[in-house]
């Protein structure tokens, strides 16, 4: 039978719900070789900031159970680099292309802004990293403080038109002011969640793992803590939900549809199966097809 | 459908065998892969069917059968990777994505003396073996702790000229470390130190090896190790830091062989 996998989010439609998580897609080329991109509902680009970031120190990376702990520290080439080399390919792409900005002040959020703007075409909206764990100032502080959370939307929200997603740290006492608050500010979709603070320590050295001692724990350990708030907001909110943490399997992409989620992200499992994405594209169309679901926006909020 | 530079495939396990009590090797059955490897890439591996293994392995090519169509690698037990890899039996599944990173340039070069120390030396057989088809002269130079770690001496005979071996202990050879050992050989003598130095080995021996390259104005070559998540260039997570600290190169699509004064080794 026909199946539709097209969902709609308020102002951003998807021909399918799989998106690509920021920060671990690069900015789209580097799949290229194994990943179809206009298969994909869209892409998701690493963090871009004001200026180019170097990163922070090593080790950035380490596994643990269950997962990885990152602390990158949102490394990228800056909004005006991201423009000029990175823009023209993912301007040659038919997914939708989300650019995720992250920032250390309220006007650094607002400067990449109003300079991704005044780019030409090519952008179909914005994810407002407000979670970073991993930069001293600015995200993780401001995400955490629903009022920030609110400013900084609002301030955003009068910049653009194009859909403003805002990205939710699992890192607080409740997300469902967060979400709140980014409603206020005038938010078109939420995304939940950045990842964990976590830390790894050497018992051996007695030091720890990381170079910046703690980092952000992704991984599949993250699946249901990653659930639990995905089902809150949608229990909170009357925003559209993309859900990430820890989404490996097709089974998984459909538990966040049930939860709440009107589309998903695919963060860690990039790294290690650099064609997941596509593959669940694939997968999912089966699964409507052989369950006969007409519009797999069925299933999204369908727990009963 | 676009030509790929880097395989993303499925290979079995075709031998397995021990080299010593924590050394052993990995041979897979993977024509196209061994086809396109060079000496210094990589290949991030990954045991099917093994879920507490989140990341893929990265790991040096250590012999290419390109002719045959088999890649080995040489494995040194050091953490749950490499001890739940070392369990596998013949006709076991890995998925491999490679060939990866810049390798060796040795285009150029007469005279090469190869240093490593401990499982430095998985990258270095291959890059010996293809200098000594390209009629490069090969001397080795090796480090271990001690005796019982010792490997690799007889597939290196057949492409070296010259093979030192130092322990730290003393129980075999050269007593110290490969550094060392490289300062007494190449002392007074022109024709050595006239040659390029390619090494692989832990930090502590780099940086003491690159500190001795810059005294006797020798050129180098280092492949270093970081940990990373992806192997492609995308999680950004394997910073090798720049000469001059002013920023990082990523060991995995800069490197993972970078030229002696390009980067600091890292404390």
């Amino acid at each position: 039978m026909q199946t539709s996998l097209a969902v709609r989010l308020g102002k951003l439609e998807l021909k399918n719900p799989i998106l690509t998580a920021s920060g671990t897609f690069g900015y789209g080329q580097e799949f290229d070789e194994f990943v179809d991109l206009n298969r994909l509902g869209g892409i998701i680009t690493k963090s871009v900031t004001r200026n180019a970031r170097i990163g922070n120190p090593p080790h950035r990376i380490v596994e643990v159970p269950g997962g990885l702990l990152n602390s990158i520290g949102l490394a990228n080439v800056g909004v005006e680099s991201f423009i000029s080399d990175k823009m023209p390919f993912l301007r040659t792409l038919q997914c939708r292309k989300i650019v995720n900005i992250a920032g250390e002040s309220l006007e650094e959020f607002a400067e990449v802004l109003t300079k991704l703007e005044e780019s030409p075409e090519g952008i179909d909206g914005y994810e407002v990293n407000l979670s970073c764990p991993n930069v001293e100032e600015g995200g993780r502080t401001f995400g955490k403080d629903p009022k920030q959370v609110f400013l900084i939307t609002q301030a955003l929200r009068k910049i653009t038109d194009r859909p403003l997603i805002v990205k939710l740290t699992p890192d607080c006492s409740d997300i469902g002011q967060l979400g709140l608050a980014a409603q206020e500010g005038g938010a078109d979709i939420l995304s939940a969640i950045n990842t964990f603070v976590g830390m790894a320590i050497d018992s051996r050295k007695r030091k720890p793992v990381l170079g910046t001692v703690t980092g952000g724990f992704s991984g599949p350990a993250l699946k249901s803590l990653a659930l639990a708030k995905v089902y809150e907001l949608g229990q909170t909110v009357s925003l559209p939900i993309i859900g990430i943490g820890g989404i490996f399997t097709l089974t998984d992409v459909i538990e966040f549809l049930l939860a709440g989620a009107s589309a998903v992200q695919i963060g860690t499992a990039n790294y290690i199966e650099p064609r997941i994405s596509e593959r669940l594209v694939d997968q999912l169309e089966g699964y409507c097809q052989e369950n006969s679901i007409a519009s797999v926006s069925e299933l999204v909020g369908a727990l009963e | 459908m676009r030509e790929p530079g880097k395989l993303l495939c499925e290979a079995a396990v075709i031998d397995i065998k021990w080299l010593n009590d924590s050394y052993y090797t990995l041979r897979f059955h993977s024509p196209e892969m061994a086809l396109r490897s060079s000496p210094g890439q990589f290949v991030n591996l990954k045991l099917s069917n093994v879920k507490d293994l989140l990341l893929r392995r990265p790991m040096s090519i250590y012999r290419c059968g390109k002719k045959e169509g088999w890649l080995e690698f040489l494995l040194k037990i050091v953490g749950r990777g490499t001890r739940t890899f070392s369990h596998v039996q013949p006709g076991d599944e890995f998925g491999l994505l490679g060939p990866l990173g810049r390798g060796f340039d040795f285009d150029d070069v007469n005279d090469a003396i190869l240093v490593v120390g401990g499982i430095g030396i998985a990258p270095l057989v291959f890059l010996a073996e293809e200098m000594h088809a390209r009629n490069v002269n090969v001397r080795f130079v090796q480090g271990f702790v001690s005796q019982s770690e010792m490997c690799c001496a007889e597939e290196l005979t057949p492409f070296v000229e010259e093979l030192q071996i130092a322990t730290d202990d003393g129980s075999y050879g050269f007593h110290g470390d490969v550094v060392g050992l490289l300062r007494e050989l190449i002392r007074g003598k022109a024709d050595l130190t006239g040659a390029e130095i390619f090494a692989c080995g832990p930090n502590v021996m780099m940086r003491s090896l690159a500190e001795l390259c810059v005294q006797e104005n020798m050129k180098a070559q280092f492949s270093v190790e970081a940990h990373m998540a992806c192997g492609f260039g995308v999680c950004v997570g394997c910073p090798v830091p720049l000469h001059n600290r002013s920023g990082y190169y990523l060991a995995c699509t800069d490197g993972p062989v970078f030229r002696l004064g390009d980067i600091d080794f890292a404390d």
